[in-house]
C-alpha cells in the first residue's frame, strides 16, 4: 500500500473515534440535561405535595387557636391563630407559583384560594363575634358547622390537587429512570465503539509500524550490501550528488586519491578527483561536470592522470554515470576508475616484444646473410696478402681492407649478432654468460692489452632469454674495450640484490677510460646516437636498455666508485621473469650451464700477454 | 709441423667459403685440406678417407653440421670438429647436441682466418697458445 493511502487511513480512524466522543459527549450531555429537567420536575411536585400539606396545616393550627381562645378566652391563644393566618395568603401563593405550569392544578387554585378565604373569614367572623362580648354566639357559630363543612371542601380541592401531584410524579419518576437508562446505554455505547475503533486502530498502526520497520531493515540491508560491494570492488568509486559534492568513496578510491572519505565528503569533486592530461599537464575535463552537463555516460580522455594529495601522479581510465531515481530525476554521478600503471607497463612490454621478436627475425636473417659473405671475403683478402711474393702496395692495401671488413662486423656484431628467433626465457646463469662474452671478445681484449676485475658475488640465475642477455653483456664489454686505453681495466661486479621484496640481479661493468661527457648522458640510449662515428651505430646501447626493460630491469649510468675516472653501467634484472611471453617460442627453459663453455674459457684471467 | 699432414674436411654450402678456406689450410697452414659443399659428400668421402679434423658450416640445406658431425664421429670417432656460423641461433641446436653428449665447439662467423689456424692448433696440438700468427684483427 502506499505510504499516503496509509496515512489517510490513520487519519479517517483517529476522526471518527474523535466524533464518536464528540457525538457521545453531545448525547450525554442532553441525557443529562433531561435528567436534570426530570428530577427537578420530581422534587417540584414533592414540594407542591408539602406546600399543600402546609397550607392544611396552617388552617388546623389557626382553627386550634381559634378553638382555644374561644374555650378559654385567654387571649393567649390569639397568637397561633394570627401568626398561621398570616402565612396563609403567602402559603398560597406559592402554591399558585408552583403549579404555574399545570393548567389543571391553576384552574384548582382560584377555588381553593376562594375556600381558604372563606373558611378564614368564618373563622375571622367568629373570633370577632366572641370579642364583641358574645362568646355564645361564637360557638353557636362554631357549632353551625359551617366552618367545618369548608375545612372539608378545602380538603377535598386538596385532595384532588395532591392526586394531580402524585399522578405526575409518578409519571416524571417513570420519565427520569428512563432518562438515567438511555444516558448510561448510551455512554456504555459509546465506550464500546471508542474501545473497538481504538484496538482496531491500534492494530492497524502496530501493522504499519512492522511493516515499516521491515521496510526499513530491507532498506538497511540493501544499502549495506551496496556499500560492501562498493567497499569490495577492486575499481575506485566516487559518488557525487548532483552538485558534484562528493557523496561516496570506496577504499581504492581514498588509496588512488589520497583523500580520505571522513574529509571528502561535502567536497567538490575537482578538489577530490583532480585530472591533467598526462602529456600537456593541463587540467582535465572532469567527467562528473561533464555528464552533469550532458545527462548520460561519459568516458574519461586518453591520456589522463590523476594528482594525488601528495603531488603524485597515476595514470588512470574512467568512466562517470548519471545515478538516476524511479522517475529518472538525477541524483548524482558515480564515477568508476582504475590505475592503469601495470597495464601500462604489461602493454609497453608487449609492444617492446612484438618489436623485438620482428627485429629478432629480420636480425637473425640478416646476419646470417651478411656474415657468410663476411666470411667469405674475410678468407679471400687474407689468403691474397699472405700469399707469397705479394708486393707490399698490395699487402697495405688489403690490410686497409681487413679494417675496413673489421668494421662491418663490428657493426653486425653489436646489432644482430645475439638475438635469436625464439624469445624463450630460460634460466640463465649470469657468471657463466659473462665469461662467454669475455672468450667472444679475447681477441679483441688482448689486442689491447685489458685487464679484466672479475668481482664475482652469489649471483642466482635469471629467468631470460639467453641470447638476449649476452647480446647486453657483449655490448657493454664492447663499448668498455672501445673506451679503454691499452694496458685499461674493465671490471664486472656481479651480485644480488633486495629491492622492493623482490630479488634482482645486480651487473655492473665499469672501465678506466675517458667516461662519458655530461652532456651526452641524456641521449646515451636515444637510438642512432653514437660517439664513436667511425665504427658506432648507435644502435647498441638503444638496443640494450630495449632488452632490460623487456625483462623488467633497468639500465643506468652511474658514478664510479670513489669518483674514479671511467663510465660505468649498472643493471638490475628481476631474477624471476618480467619478461612478457607473449612474443615466447616454445617457453621450453633449459640450464645455461657453465660446463657449456668447456674449451672455450681457456683460463681463469683471459688477459694475456701479446708478444 | 706434424711429419704426417692432417687431413681437414671444410663443409659449407657456400663454395666460395669452402674453397677459400681450403686453400688457406692448404698454403698456411700446411694442411691436407679438403672442401666440400654438400655434407652427405662429406660423409661419403669419410667413409674412405677419414679425416682428422672437419671443419663445417653449421646450417645447410642437407643436413646441419652437428648432424654431420656427429655421423663423422661414428666413422672416425677421434676426428676432431671446428663448427662455426653465421647466426647465434645456432646456439640452440649446438646445446640440443650437448643434451645428447656430444660437446663441440662453435665459432662465430666472420671468423678470421688466422683465428682459424689458431683454433685448429690448439685443438690439434693441446693448450699451446698460438701466436704466432696473431694478425691485427680483432673485433
Amino acid at each position: 500500500m502506499q505510504i499516503p493511502y496509509r496515512r489517510i487511513g490513520i487519519v479517517a480512524g483517529f476522526s471518527l473515534l474523535l466524533a464518536l466522543l464528540i457525538v457521545n459527549a453531545a448525547v450525554t450531555r442532553r441525557q443529562l440535561g433531561l435528567q436534570i429537567g426530570a428530577q427537578y420536575s420530581v422534587s417540584r411536585t414533592r414540594q407542591v405535595l408539602m406546600e399543600l400539606n402546609q397550607l392544611e396545616l396552617l388552617l388546623v393550627d389557626a382553627e386550634t387557636g381559634q378553638r382555644g381562645y374561644l374555650y378559654t378566652g385567654d387571649s393567649k391563644y390569639l397568637a397561633p391563630y394570627q401568626d398561621a393566618i398570616s402565612k396563609i395568603e403567602p402559603q398560597l401563593d406559592t402554591v399558585a407559583k408552583l403549579t404555574a405550569d399545570n393548567s389543571s392544578q391553576q384552574a384548582m387554585i382560584p377555588e381553593l384560594r376562594n375556600r381558604v378565604h372563606a373558611k378564614a373569614a368564618e373563622m375571622a367572623q367568629v373570633i370577632a363575634t366572641y370579642q364583641s362580648g358574645k362568646p355564645d354566639a361564637a360557638r353557636e357559630l362554631v357549632l353551625t358547622s359551617t366552618g367545618l363543612l369548608l375545612m372539608d371542601h378545602i380538603r377535598l380541592v386538596v385532595a384532588q390537587m395532591e392526586g394531580e401531584e402524585e399522578r405526575l410524579e409518578s409519571v416524571r419518576a417513570t420519565a427520569y429512570e428512563r432518562a438515567i437508562q438511555r444516558t448510561i446505554a448510551s455512554i456504555y455505547l459509546a465506550n464500546f465503539l471508542a474501545v473497538v475503533g481504538l484496538v482496531l486502530l491500534a492494530s492497524y498502526m502496530l501493522r504499519e509500524i512492522n511493516l515499516r520497520e521491515k521496510h526499513a531493515q530491507e532498506i538497511r540491508t540493501r544499502e549495506e550490501w551496496f556499500r560492501v560491494t562498493l567497499t569490495s570492488i577492486g575499481d575506485a568509486v566516487i559518488a557525487t550528488d548532483r552538485e558534484g559534492a562528493v557523496t561516496f568513496l570506496n577504499p581504492v578510491a581514498e588509496t588512488l586519491t589520497g583523500n580520505d572519505l571522513v574529509l571528502a565528503k561535502g567536497r567538490n569533486i575537482l578538489e577530490v578527483f583532480p585530472i591533467i592530461n598526462e602529456h600537456t599537464h593541463e587540467p582535465a575535463e572532469n567527467p562528473v561536470k561533464k555528464v552533469l552537463e550532458v545527462g548520460h555516460v561519459v568516458g574519461l580522455a586518453n591520456h589522463t592522470a590523476l594528482l594525488r594529495t601528495d603531488g603524485t601522479q597515476t595514470p588512470i581510465e574512467d568512466s562517470a554515470a548519471p545515478i538516476r531515481d524511479a522517475n529518472g530525476e538525477l541524483l548524482g554521478v558515480v564515477l568508476v576508475f582504475r590505475d592503469v600503471t601495470s597495464e601500462r607497463k604489461a602493454r609497453e612490454a608487449m609492444r617492446r616484444t612484438e618489436r623485438l621478436a620482428a627485429a629478432s627475425r629480420l636480425t637473425a636473417t640478416m646476419a646470417h646473410e651478411i656474415n657468410n659473405p663476411l666470411q667469405a671475403v674475410a678468407s679471400l683478402v687474407y689468403f691474397s696478402r699472405t700469399m707469397p711474393d705479394v708486393p707490399e702496395t698490395v699487402v697495405s692495401q688489403l690490410t686497409l681492407v681487413e679494417r675496413e671488413l673489421q668494421r662491418v662486423e663490428h657493426i653486425v656484431q653489436q646489432t644482430l649478432g645475439f638475438y635469436r628467433e625464439s624469445g624463450a626465457t630460460e634460466s640463465v646463469e649470469m657468471h657463466a654468460l659473462v665469461e662467454s662474452v669475455f672468450e667472444l671478445y679475447s681477441n679483441k681484449l688482448k689486442s689491447k692489452d685489458i685487464r679484466i676485475e672479475r668481482r664475482f658475488g652469489d649471483c642466482p640465475p635469471v629467468q631470460a632469454a639467453s641470447g638476449e642477455l649476452r647480446q647486453v653483456i657483449s655490448n657493454l664489454i664492447a663499448n668498455a674495450a672501445d673506451a679503454v686505453h691499452n694496458q685499461g681495466t674493465i671490471g664486472i661486479t656481479l651480485e644480488s640484490i633486495e629491492e622492493a621484496g623482490q630479488t634482482m640481479a645486480h651487473i655492473l661493468v665499469e672501465d678506466d677510460g675517458p667516461g662519458i661527457p655530461p652532456e651526452y648522458k641524456p641521449r646515451l640510449f636515444e637510438p642512432f646516437f653514437t660517439t664513436k662515428r667511425d665504427v658506432g651505430t648507435g644502435l647498441g646501447l638503444w638496443l640494450t636498455k630495449e632488452i632490460v626493460e623487456r625483462h623488467g630491469g633497468r639500465i643506468e649510468v652511474v658514478p664510479r666508485a670513489d669518483a674514479e675516472p671511467g663510465a660505468a653501467f649498472s643493471i638490475l634484472l628481476p631474477v624471476s621473469s618480467n619478461l612478457s611471453q607473449a612474443a615466447a617460442g616454445d617457453g621450453e627453459v633449459r640450464a645455461f650451464q657453465p660446463s657449456e663453455l668447456d674449451g672455450r674459457i681457456g683460463s681463469e684471467d683471459l688477459v694475456q700477454k701479446e708478444e | 709441423m706434424p711429419s704426417e699432414l692432417l687431413r681437414v674436411f671444410v663443409v659449407d654450402d657456400e663454395d666460395v667459403i669452402a674453397s677459400s678456406l681450403a686453400m688457406i689450410l692448404r698454403f698456411q697452414g700446411g694442411f691436407h685440406a679438403t672442401s666440400f659443399t654438400d655434407p652427405t659428400k662429406a660423409l661419403q668421402a669419410a667413409h674412405s678417407d677419414a679425416p682428422d679434423l672437419l671443419i663445417s658450416d653449421v646450417v645447410m640445406p642437407q643436413m646441419t653440421g652437428i648432424d654431420l658431425a656427429i655421423q663423422l664421429r661414428s666413422v672416425c670417432p677421434d676426428c676432431k670438429v671446428l663448427l662455426f656460423s653465421g647466426t647465434a641461433a645456432t646456439t640452440d641446436l649446438l646445446e640440443a647436441a650437448r643434451v645428447t653428449g656430444y660437446k663441440f665447439e662453435l665459432l662465430l662467423k666472420p671468423v678470421h682466418p688466422a683465428d682459424l689456424l689458431a683454433s685448429i692448433r690448439t685443438l690439434t696440438e693441446g693448450a699451446q697458445t698460438p701466436s704466432s700468427q696473431k694478425p691485427q684483427f680483432g673485433l
